[in-house]
């Protein structure tokens, strides 16, 4: 297996998440950070428009 | 935009330390593979076009590989899952639609677009594989969701249970058509419907086993995926795969 190691970083659809990986797995720390607060901005924006519209 | 890169940097910082040797990260959309762009992500609406790679690479002078989040499946089980020891494989990942990545002669073929293993946007009957063959099935076809037709099923309503079994039948009819095009030996499943294979299984190997070439039939291997964090180790597979 390749020894070194890598960032690997998966943008998911509600969160990103991330990990230290070598060949063995996931060698180091997660995290989980939501990424979704421009997301929810526009869905307030949506919100916020339709009533007016 | 900038909230989302903010949050990838932060979470890169997180976990960067002098012995990272390279990033890879998978996105939920179109990739231009070779320059690292990424068009129209779902659910960021202002990441239209987005050189990722390049802004990577800037910022922390390491090589950045970017591609799809299904392809990161399929690489994620290559090298760290079901995949183990493959030369060949078709990582299948059937939620609310059908997404693939291909791995051949041990290498991801993306194609140039990293459009290739859209198998669930080929027509079908009178829509496409994924609007029959996904969990997209219950809401189109019965209005319901996939999460309540699977609780129902484990609670062993029959009815919800011969939903299963009718998804099973078109879910079959794709991987007919995966056989046809691309002769994998395995196919590996992730998504969130695989969690439900005991209840569309049967319908699904009935129609599998009506493929004309029969002797290809006993080499071909179906596995569920096992795997936590596949999305993680399949993008940190990209870099493996550049290797």
């Amino acid at each position: 297996m390749n020894p070194k190691v890598i960032i690997g970083i998966d943008l998911g659809a509600t969160n990103i998440r991330g990990g230290l990986v070598t060949g063995e797995g996931i060698t180091g720390t997660q995290q989980g950070l939501y990424a979704v607060k421009e997301l929810w901005t526009k869905f307030y924006r949506i919100y916020l428009i339709l009533p007016v519209c | 935009m900038d909230e989302v890169l903010q949050d990838i940097f932060d979470i890169t910082g997180l976990l960067m330390n002098g012995s990272v040797a390279g990033i890879g990260i998978g996105v939920p959309s179109v990739v231009d593979v070779e320059k690292g762009i990424v068009y129209d992500v779902q659910y960021i609406p202002s990441w239209k076009e987005v050189p990722l790679k390049e802004i990577m690479e800037e910022r922390y002078g390491i090589p950045v590989f970017v591609n799809n989040d299904a392809n990161c499946f399929a690489l994620g089980e290559f090298y760290f899952g079901k995949g183990i020891g493959a030369d060949h494989m078709i990582g299948l990942t059937i939620g609310t639609g059908i997404g693939a990545g291909i791995i051949i002669n041990r290498r991801l073929y993306a194609g140039p677009n990293c459009g290739a293993g859209e198998f669930g946007m080929v027509d079908y009957l009178d829509r496409c594989y994924e609007y029959y063959g996904s969990g997209q099935f219950f809401q189109n076809v019965y209005q319901t969701d996939g999460q309540t037709v699977f609780e129902r099923a484990k609670a062993g309503d029959v009815q919800a249970q011969q939903w299963y079994a009718e998804m099973g039948t078109h879910l079959g009819n794709a991987i007919k058509m995966i056989l046809y095009t691309y002769d994998p030996p395995l196919i590996v499943f992730g998504g969130s419907v695989r969690h439900a294979y005991p209840y569309f299984q049967h319908t699904m190997w009935e129609r599998i086993n009506s493929f004309a070439f029969s002797k290809s039939l006993p080499r071909l291997r179906i596995e569920l995926s096992e795997l936590h964090n596949s999305g993680i180790l399949g993008a940190a597979g990209l870099y493996y795969n550049a290797l």
